[in-house]
């Protein structure tokens, strides 16, 4: 069984570092995907162009893959934020308890509350549509789901052996916290943060479908699928294949973050997939 | 009278909590550019042209100048009232406009919930049966694939195969039940693999477990086993994970409505975000939050009332 685990570990991951790859030299390998060329319009896939062309003769599979790389980057960032504030602010409010975690659980209620949309079109409002207010909003959600697990892991740990040893040699609260407590709780985040990034690339893309978030004329999956509904009826390939190269990406996140998940020997399985 | 006073206590919560996130959408909104008055008339009028002391007067007979507390007292001693005002865009009561388009909104909340209940748990239950056969090894698959797929471009995948190419739904726009298949098959796909997972790890990790061994060795039969114990012990993690998915869905089926143009609460409510339109906003954001937090209220009963271990944690502190 573990050694199964490991095989789809390795498999997994090293088919997600050749796409990333891929992504990462978008730029060189696919340089075409600005140039517009309306001799090539809507050409259906051919050897040519394996994803065709859109309404401007654009080569799609170029747009696709670049289109992730600024998708991932993203995502990548906004859970780079979250992360850090989330483990901080869960280790600090399940360390300290009392009116600190109250305060924690009635604004975590709050935002979950919130309806999500709402909230996203309440901050476009307020920092104008854009990536900015994008960003913003995916961290208000994002910075959660890792307070949530980091504070139920530090509660399990505070009361343990060797922080009351720490405690006791008198090493000072934010010692205990940042050299004691969060190193032992990061090995369980680290998964997420996988999982996390394949949420942000799906919110991006989503985002951008409903015209917030990236803006034209950048190539942006969730944008091209959304220009692509438009010739539902003639061409399709325009929002099937973007689509597709969003989800493999997302699929490819998800696998390896589960595998980690196993291979960590995380239990608390329950509380990510929650999210 | 424990039981009561702690109930009673957290619908108090919920309440604060729905008033609160009320709050903070109509906060964010009052403090971004755009004048409600100037906004609404340029809707209306349909652009240029407009002379400031119009925007002045119309903003007076609105309200909106009148800053951001006393607005929101003004609509919270209305609301005590059972009052939610009437929308600046169209005259109308909020809550006519709210009950209009709630009926759109729940049932295909409540049609994807029971698709995907009936897919997840059923699938999720084979595929505990069949463990690491074919079935089982395909369903999983499926699910993690499900799982990181768009729910919009689903959407629109479906709306090509099943509108454009099979011609059995129609296109979009309101025509009942009808227009209501396909968003909640896509919704409730989306959804059923949460489900499936929790069914099959909890049917499997209940099948190791030593009370089902004594079972057994009672004798009974093993869909008595299954029926009467193991059925049981997992219902409260499949109430829970449905919950939250309708919880997910009240806000979160915008996205669907837009695609396939439907007249539900979240169409609407965006349209009156873009001209500020306050009494909508507040009502409809206070209404949502408010069954956000009574679905969680009522999640979190059922589970005391499903699990004696809760019940004790809960009401013995």
């Amino acid at each position: 069984m573990k050694n199964k685990n490991d095989r789809k570990l390795y498999i997994g991951g090293t088919i997600l570092f050749i796409l990333l790859l891929l992504v990462a030299f978008s730029g060189i390998l696919f340089g075409k995907g600005d140039i517009i060329n309306t001799d090539n319009a809507t050409q259906p896939p051919s050897m040519q162009h394996l994803f065709g062309t859109d309404p401007l003769g654009r080569d799609l599979l170029s747009r696709s893959f670049i289109g992730m790389r600024l998708s991932l980057l993203l995502g990548f960032i906004a859970q780079l934020i979250c992360f850090v504030i989330g483990v901080i602010v869960g280790s600090i409010s399940a360390y300290f308890g009392g009116i600190l975690d109250k305060a924690f659980v009635f604004l975590q209620n709050v935002i979950l509350s919130f309806p999500s949309m709402v909230l996203i079109f309440c901050i476009s409002m307020l920092l104008g549509t854009g990536v900015f207010s994008m960003m913003v909003a995916l961290c208000i959600f994002g910075w959660l789901s890792y307070a949530r697990l980091t504070r139920s892991q530090v509660r399990a740990l505070k009361d343990a052996a060797f922080i009351r040893g720490a405690r006791a040699v008198g090493s000072s609260t934010s010692a205990i916290i940042f050299r004691h407590i969060v190193p032992n709780v990061i090995r369980t985040v680290v998964p997420m943060f996988t999982l996390m990034i394949g949420h942000a690339v799906l919110g991006i893309a989503g985002l951008s479908f409903l015209g917030f978030g990236v803006q034209p004329p950048n190539a942006e999956i969730g944008l091209m699928i959304r220009d692509g509904m438009t010739y539902i009826r003639t061409f399709p390939w325009l929002f099937v294949f973007p689509g597709l190269v969003l989800a493999v990406y997302s699929v490819l996140l998800n696998v390896v973050s589960d595998a980690l998940q196993d291979r960590l020997d995380i239990h608390d399985s329950a509380n990510i997939s929650s999210m | 009278m424990k039981k009561a006073t702690t109930i009673l206590k957290r619908i108090i919560v919920a309440i604060l909590t729905a008033l609160f996130v009320s709050f903070a959408a109509y906060a964010l909104l009052y403090f971004s550019p755009g004048d409600p008055a100037e906004l609404l008339l340029m809707e209306m009028t349909g652009g240029s042209g407009l002379q400031m002391s119009v925007v002045k007067e119309y903003a007076e007979i609105l309200g909106t100048n009148k800053g951001l507390l006393p607005m929101y007292k003004n609509w919270f001693v209305k609301m005590v009232h059972m009052d939610l005002g009437t929308s600046y865009r169209t005259g109308r009561p909020v809550w006519y406009e709210f009950r209009i388009r709630f009926a759109t909104s729940l049932s295909l909340a409540v049609m994807t919930s029971v698709i995907s209940m009936v897919l997840g748990v059923s699938m999720g239950m084979l595929s505990a049966k069949y463990k690491n056969k074919f079935f089982d090894k395909f369903t999983r698959m499926l699910c993690a694939i499900n799982m990181s797929i768009p729910s919009f471009w689903l959407a629109i995948v479906f709306m090509w195969v099943f509108v454009i190419k099979l011609k059995l739904a129609p296109m979009s726009g309101d025509m009942g039940f009808r227009s209501l298949i396909l968003p909640s098959c896509v919704m409730g796909l989306t959804g059923c693999s949460g489900l499936i997972r929790i069914t099959r790890i909890g049917i499997l990790e209940n099948l190791n477990a030593e009370y089902v061994l004594t079972l057994r060795a009672k004798g009974l039969s093993e869909s008595a086993r299954f029926r009467k114990h193991i059925l049981r012990n997992i219902s409260l993690s499949i109430v829970t994970m449905v919950t939250q998915n309708v919880v997910s869905l009240i806000g979160g089926s915008i996205i669907i409505e837009n695609i396939f143009g439907l007249p539900g609460v979240g169409n609407y409510l965006i349209r009156s975000i873009q001209v500020k339109d306050f009494p909508v906003i507040l009502g409809f954001v206070f209404i949502m939050s408010l069954t956000v937090v009574i679905l969680n209220l009522i999640s979190e009963l059922v589970s005391y009332a499903l699990d004696p271990r809760i019940r004790m944690e809960v009401y013995e502190k």
